[in-house]
């Protein structure tokens, strides 16, 4: 900490070098993940190791950086990297059903880019309701927190956190180890260990259900049917501990999808004859579990909103009054996000205008129209999930805006798929915008300035994924005469899930009733006066169980910590650990992302 | 007993609900063997080896029923021989039905299996990965021969290997097709995949390659009627509401007398801020950086998390309205004494000032709009020397540090 300067400096906040430093690395991150998310499935978020370079950059290289002006930086940073998650759930999958010629690939970027635009000016008012009124926790966002305010925690917190991270850059590291470097992990240690059956220690998951099956007790108690697995995923744990207690309701629903309706499923004969104890789980995943917790998590989600119409309200009302309170603004104007989403709202219509095959206006402002209310709608209950519990339901929603997106199109794919990209692109920023909302707040960071930033910048990160997506996609023709898919390295999952979901729809099978019992279970459930429960409840019962059992355990261990030691010696000495769990794993697994993207998929 | 109650009927209506919800789903039903099965197809092996838990019965031979076995009056007359009443079979009997290509009969539905356009070669290029749906698409081509490239045993390196697509016999046993990759170009023709949807540019390609009929998919339909556990699932939804009725019924008195005296801890802990921040505001001036952090901090870790942490209390005893008017303000508040923490930090104490300075006014309102708070500054929390106080029946957070 320096002493008082003699004459008063403006303090650094908004400045040249934390822009393009978030930019550049936003960019380089974006790039990187589109490139893994389209080999293994999901994606990482980038503010934890935007804080952690920006603090390496704009106060070591430079020797300038605040802890504002890094909350800029990193602001800047995730929001241009966040939307691969939109673009690669999505826009693969044209690719994937031969459709990619009949796109126009000037106006997909155009709908992603208003999507962006969208997300971002649609979310803020929410600002107040999420992070001031209901105080959601936003793991990560409480994470880069930790991360920007560890230069000023004393020498004692900082090491809590640098020990965080390199435990888990160490556990993660064995992941993935023998794939990269050829150095043996996980794999290879669970094959020479005596003791432990065959299989049970994987390359990045134990399963216990398989060590269980292996002793006599076992195999008289357990069934087989049950999937448990744990992912040694570091990230699961340090964000399960930083949500703690509210967290637990994440596991209750991940353990009704995996130990209570797929087991009863298979032994009940509910499923065909060919899937066994091994495929139950999945079979239960694609056909029940998803579109009921993708039901709930929707029905939960509405009634949710419609209980926070006095928190929005009165948070519109605070926002229109803070223009004159204090002669300082906490938020851009009502009017200015108005005309952004306004114009937004055009582009969205040309965009559909362009590639609905009868192009009535009408149909392509009915279009534009419920795609953008639907994106208001979709992005709050992203927002609100994250805020929760740091998950994302980015790949149901995903799901769901498609088949909204194919019933206002007449079941065509293309424009359904160009809105749909916009509307996830748009819910990713939200998600987004609210986790560096929630890190400025917690380092008294200027929301204003981070929302005037954010939309000037967040309409690059559509570009970027787009562009490498196509880049790969051309790589990958001209290497194995297919774009994505079988046939290729680079399989797309969720774009796959997606071609699935689609020739469902189109075939007439798609499970509707499910969605509208998952709805009503899910609303009765939020109107219990439980913040959220319905939306926990859908959301983890199609999430993978192996990230939740150790997201669980985070939070067990946080409410032990809670009782011996008092909630606020928790918040200050184990949240820096936890946190330093979240950006291990992120830095490590950017690190490998990069490196892959940079040797072709060599490593 | 009773956030019990309610949270067991929660629980008891979910899992009920949820999993008759599921069930709809399910692919099979289960039938008599006394009534009329014409069109019915078995949905799990049946086979003789249940004889051994009906060792009364012997008419019947040796035989198993595979999956999709139609039930006709032979293979009913034999599981009946089983001692069988009922059997489990197909909710849809049919999963595909035969449509011809020419019309709009196949328009709008989805192919039932993959199909081989025979009319549409198409190139792939060495090095492309070959899965099961190329080696279709490998074997429906022209090609007898083709030159691929496959691992070597210790998984370090590739060789180069010839695969015969019409005698298997001819092939080295130490390698797979799949999974192999193509070492040279070759030309095979364009494979339609399982699912994918027949619009009439689809069903004119079919036409061209020679199809006269395609296997298309028939829907599952949903049938409320026909849904044997809908009343199960009403009464799982009626359990979930039962739940949520008691959640949401009357606090006790017991509950309103403890979330009063948790609003008056709460109550200290904001003006106790407040006050503190009062008493500290004419010494700003005097502050150097590390001082300011010094001072701040312990408001941070303090008094301000521990209302935010106790805030629903608020909610509870005085509702929404209040509670949000308390929460605008204390945010404000909150934002700005953060902000002052990190200027300290970072060696900008002007800005650590101001920042103190205008987190008051907001706090000063979050006080005023929390009932029985406004009370003019006080003793606070700050000691003659500038040093945080803390009250004796809140635990002080920096002990344990």
């Amino acid at each position: 900490m320096s002493a008082s300067p003699s004459a008063p400096r403006p303090y650094r906040e908004i400045t040249w070098e934390a822009v393009v430093f978030g930019v550049l690395i936003g960019v380089v991150m974006n790039a990187a993940i589109t490139y893994s998310g389209l080999k293994i499935g999901f994606t990482i978020g980038g503010s934890a190791i935007a804080a952690v370079l920006g603090w390496g950059v704009l106060r070591g290289l430079l020797g300038k950086g605040t802890v504002v002006e890094n909350n800029i930086a990193q602001t800047v940073a995730s929001s241009v990297n966040t939307s691969n998650s939109g673009v690669i759930f999505t826009v693969p999958v044209l690719y994937l059903l031969g459709l990619y010629a009949k796109v126009d690939l000037v106006w997909l970027t155009a709908a992603t880019m208003a999507g962006a635009i969208l997300g971002v000016a649609f979310i803020i008012p929410t600002r107040k309701q999420m992070i001031d009124y209901e105080r959601l926790r936003f793991p990560t966002g409480t994470a880069v927190a930790s991360v920007l305010r560890s230069p000023g925690e004393g020498v004692r917190k900082a090491t809590v956190l640098i020990v965080g991270v390199l435990v888990a850059m160490v556990v993660f590291f064995f992941t993935q180890s023998q794939e990269v470097f050829g150095i043996s992990g996980y794999a290879e240690w669970g094959r020479e260990l005596s003791f432990l059956p065959d299989g049970v220690l994987g390359a990045d998951t134990i399963d216990v259900g398989k060590w269980i099956l292996s002793t006599e007790w076992g195999q008289a108690l357990w069934n087989p049917a049950f999937d448990f697995k744990w992912a040694i995923a570091p990230f699961a744990l340090g964000a399960g501990f930083i949500t703690g207690r509210p967290g637990l309701v994440v596991l209750a629903g991940g353990l009704l999808a995996y130990f209570v309706i797929s087991p009863v499923a298979l032994s009940s004969g509910w499923m065909p004859a060919d899937v066994d104890a091994s495929g139950a789980a999945g079979w239960a995943l694609v056909n029940m579990n998803r579109p009921l917790g993708i039901g709930l998590l929707t029905g939960g989600a509405f009634i949710g909103l419609c209980f926070a119409f006095p928190a929005i309200g009165s948070a519109l009302k605070s926002i229109a009054r803070s223009g004159g309170r204090d002669g300082e603004r906490e938020e851009l104007p009502l009017s200015a996000l108005l005309v952004t989403a306004l114009g937004a709202f055009a582009l969205l219509f040309f965009a559909a205008e362009h590639s609905v095959a009868d192009g009535d206006p009408a149909k392509s402002a009915l279009i534009a129209g419920v795609g953008t209310l639907w994106m208001w709608f979709a992005g709050i209950v992203i927002a609100q999930c994250t805020g929760m519990t740091d998950w994302s339901p980015i790949s149901g929603i995903a799901l769901l805006t498609v088949m909204v997106c194919l019933f206002l199109t007449d079941n065509q794919v293309v424009p359904a798929v160009l809105i749909g990209a916009a509307v996830c692109v748009a819910i990713t920023e939200c998600a987004d915008m609210m986790q560096d909302l929630k890190t400025g707040s917690m380092v008294g960071g200027s929301p204003v300035r981070q929302q005037l930033l954010e939309l000037a910048v967040v309409w690059i990160g559509p570009a970027v994924s787009l562009a490498v997506v196509g880049m790969l996609a051309a790589t990958n023709y001209a290497k194995f005469g297919v774009y994505f898919g079988p046939g290729t390295d680079m399989p797309a999952p969720q774009a796959a899930a997606l071609e699935g979901v689609i020739n469902t729809i189109r075939g007439g099978d798609a499970p509707v009733e499910l969605y509208g019992m998952g709805g009503l279970v899910g609303a009765l459930l939020s109107l219990s006066g439980m913040a959220g429960l319905g939306v926990l409840v859908g959301l983890s019962m199609y999430l993978p169980l192996k990230y939740l059992l150790p997201y669980g355990l985070g939070c067990l261990i946080q409410m032990l910590f809670t009782k011996a030691k008092g909630a606020a010696w928790t918040e200050s000495w184990c949240v820096p650990f936890a946190a330093g769990m979240i950006v291990g794993e992120g830095l490590l697994g950017i690190l490998f992302a990069g490196m892959s993207l940079l040797s072709g998929g060599q490593l | 007993m009773k956030k019990l109650l309610a949270d067991l009927l929660l629980v008891a209506g979910v899992v009920v609900a949820t999993l008759s919800a599921a069930e709809s789903r399910r692919v099979s039903k289960v039938v008599p063997l006394s009534g009329d099965l014409s069109g019915e197809v078995l949905h799990q092996p049946v086979s003789s080896a249940l004889r051994e838990q009906h060792p009364d019965v012997y008419v019947y031979a040796d035989r198993t029923l595979a999956p999709g076995t139609p039930l006709d009056a032979d293979a009913v007359a034999w599981l009946r021989g089983l001692g069988l009443t009922s059997v489990s079979v197909l909710r849809q009997p049919r999963a595909s039905e035969t449509l011809p290509v020419a019309g709009d009969a196949a328009l709008g539905r989805v192919l039932a299996e993959p199909v081989i356009l025979t009319a549409e070669p198409e190139a792939a290029s060495a090095g492309r990965l070959i899965d099961e749906g190329f080696v279709a698409r490998l074997e429906a081509s022209e090609l007898d021969v083709v030159r691929i490239s496959v691992a070597t045993t210790d998984g370090k390196g590739r060789r180069e290997v010839h695969w015969d697509l019409r005698d298997a016999s001819k092939n080295p046993s130490d390698c797979e097709l799949v999974g192999a990759k193509l070492a040279l170009p070759v030309t095979v023709p364009v494979r339609l995949k399982r699912g994918s949807y027949l619009d009439e540019e689809t069903l004119a390609r079919l036409a061209q390659s020679g199809y006269a009929d395609v296997d298309v998919k028939i829907p599952l339909h949903f049938d409320w009627r026909r849904w044997e556990l809908r009343w199960v699932f009403a009464f799982g939804v009626a359990l979930t509401l039962a739940g949520v009725l008691l959640k949401r019924g009357k606090q006790s008195a017991a509950e309103v007398e403890a979330g009063a005296q948790h609003v008056g801890a709460l109550r200290g802990e904001l003006v106790g801020v407040r006050d503190t921040l009062a008493k500290l505001l004419p010494r700003l001036d005097h502050l150097d950086a590390a001082q300011l952090h010094e001072a701040v901090d312990p408001l941070v870790a303090g008094p301000l998390y521990r209302f935010a942490e106790g805030r629903e209390a608020i909610r509870t005893a005085h509702g929404t309205r209040t509670y949000l008017a308390v929460m605008d303000a204390f945010a404000r508040a909150e934002r700005k004494v953060n902000r002052a923490w990190s200027a300290a930090v970072d060696g900008y104490p002007e800005e650590a000032r101001d920042s103190l300075r205008a987190a008051l006014p907001p706090l000063e309102e979050a006080c005023a709009a929390l009932p029985g708070s406004a009370a003019p500054p006080g003793e606070g929390l700050l000691t003659p020397d500038g040093a945080l106080r803390v009250p004796p029946d809140v635990p002080h957070f920096h002990d344990a540090d």
